[in-house]
């Protein structure tokens, strides 16, 4: 099959937003303000994180917030110069920072952040994307389940694939390496 | 929503490298655009993340809310439209209305072959 035929190409995938399992978005928003915006996404590679930190991006700027973002991860664990000084620039108390992988950070950059963002005040804040908890009060666990990416199979596929379970469980509930196998599946087809 | 259309002149679709690349946008929109933009781009689809790229693009100002335009833009030479198992190149005419966004888009081939080049098909 070609790539662009693909139900499970990177854009078809990238249109499925974080679906929390166990609260409402309300919810989330509403403990994240009373963290005053200083918080973690914890869990495991594909669970969900980032998918997470990007739609918390809409939502902050709807509630009239200003974002920035940063992101680095375990093959890259350090940000360009230019890109720490525009992402630290003039904080206000109404920006806040999204950080993906806050958890690859060197030591010092990560006191970096966390001194800058503290210093802005006011509303503004921290929030971060990890695999362990501990950096900053944890705002929600993500974790995803086989109904999950059953769900997101028979969206793309346009119906029910039985070897769903069985991706899930050799990727350990990795979500993003169970769907890159089933792309692999379909582009030999 | 309103209407917004691209249209290739003679219902061409294909281009060689150089070949000109030439039609029209046509819109009648609810309320008046700031601009409308037709653009030549690229695209990938597949396994890896999205790249895009526009390599040439007409900016319409004060566009109003009903009109029409031409555009004539030159096929360049890459990448050319082509598909693999793990990346596809995808090129298209793309008109654009700002601040709302409304976009349409018109898929086309830019191959030295005349179609898209299929990494795994028929040799």
């Amino acid at each position: 099959m070609k790539a662009r035929e693909n139900p499970f190409s990177m854009d078809r995938v990238e249109r499925f937003r974080y679906r929390p399992l166990d609260r409402t978005w309300e919810q989330i928003m509403q403990t994240l303000a009373e963290l005053e915006y200083r918080a973690a996404i914890v869990g495991p590679e594909g669970s969900g994180k980032s998918t997470m930190l990007e739609d918390l991006r809409e939502r902050l700027r709807a509630i009239g917030l200003h974002v920035r973002c940063g992101a680095v991860n375990v093959n890259r664990r350090r940000m360009a110069k230019e890109h720490w000084q525009a992402m630290l620039a003039e904080l206000s108390p109404r920006d806040v920072i999204l950080f993906d992988g806050a958890d690859h950070l060197p030591w010092w950059d990560w006191m970096r952040l966390r001194w800058h963002a503290r210093r802005a005040g006011g509303a503004g804040g921290l929030i971060i994307a990890v695999h362990r908890e501990g950096m900053l009060p944890t705002l929600l666990k993500t974790r995803t389940s086989v109904q999950l990416l059953a769900e997101m199979v028979t969206e793309l596929l346009g119906r029910h694939e039985p070897m769903v379970e069985e991706v899930f469980e050799k990727h350990r509930g990795n979500l993003r390496e169970a769907i890159r196998e089933m792309y692999d599946w379909m582009a030999e087809r | 929503m309103g209407m917004l259309n691209v249209q290739l002149a003679e219902g061409k679709t294909v281009f060689r490298a150089a070949e000109e690349i030439v039609g029209s946008v046509a819109w009648e929109l609810e309320e008046a655009a700031e601009v409308v933009e037709v653009r030549l781009a690229w695209c990938t689809r597949g396994k890896g993340g999205v790249d895009e790229e526009v390599v040439e693009q007409l900016r319409i100002a004060t566009p109003g809310a009903k009109g029409q335009a031409s555009f004539k833009f030159v096929a360049p030479r890459s990448p050319v439209s082509f598909s693999g198992k793990i990346i596809s190149v995808l090129w298209s005419v793309t008109a654009v209305t700002m601040p709302k966004g409304q976009q349409v888009q018109m898929p086309i081939t830019i191959s030295p072959t005349g179609k898209e080049i299929d990494l795994y098909g028929p040799r």
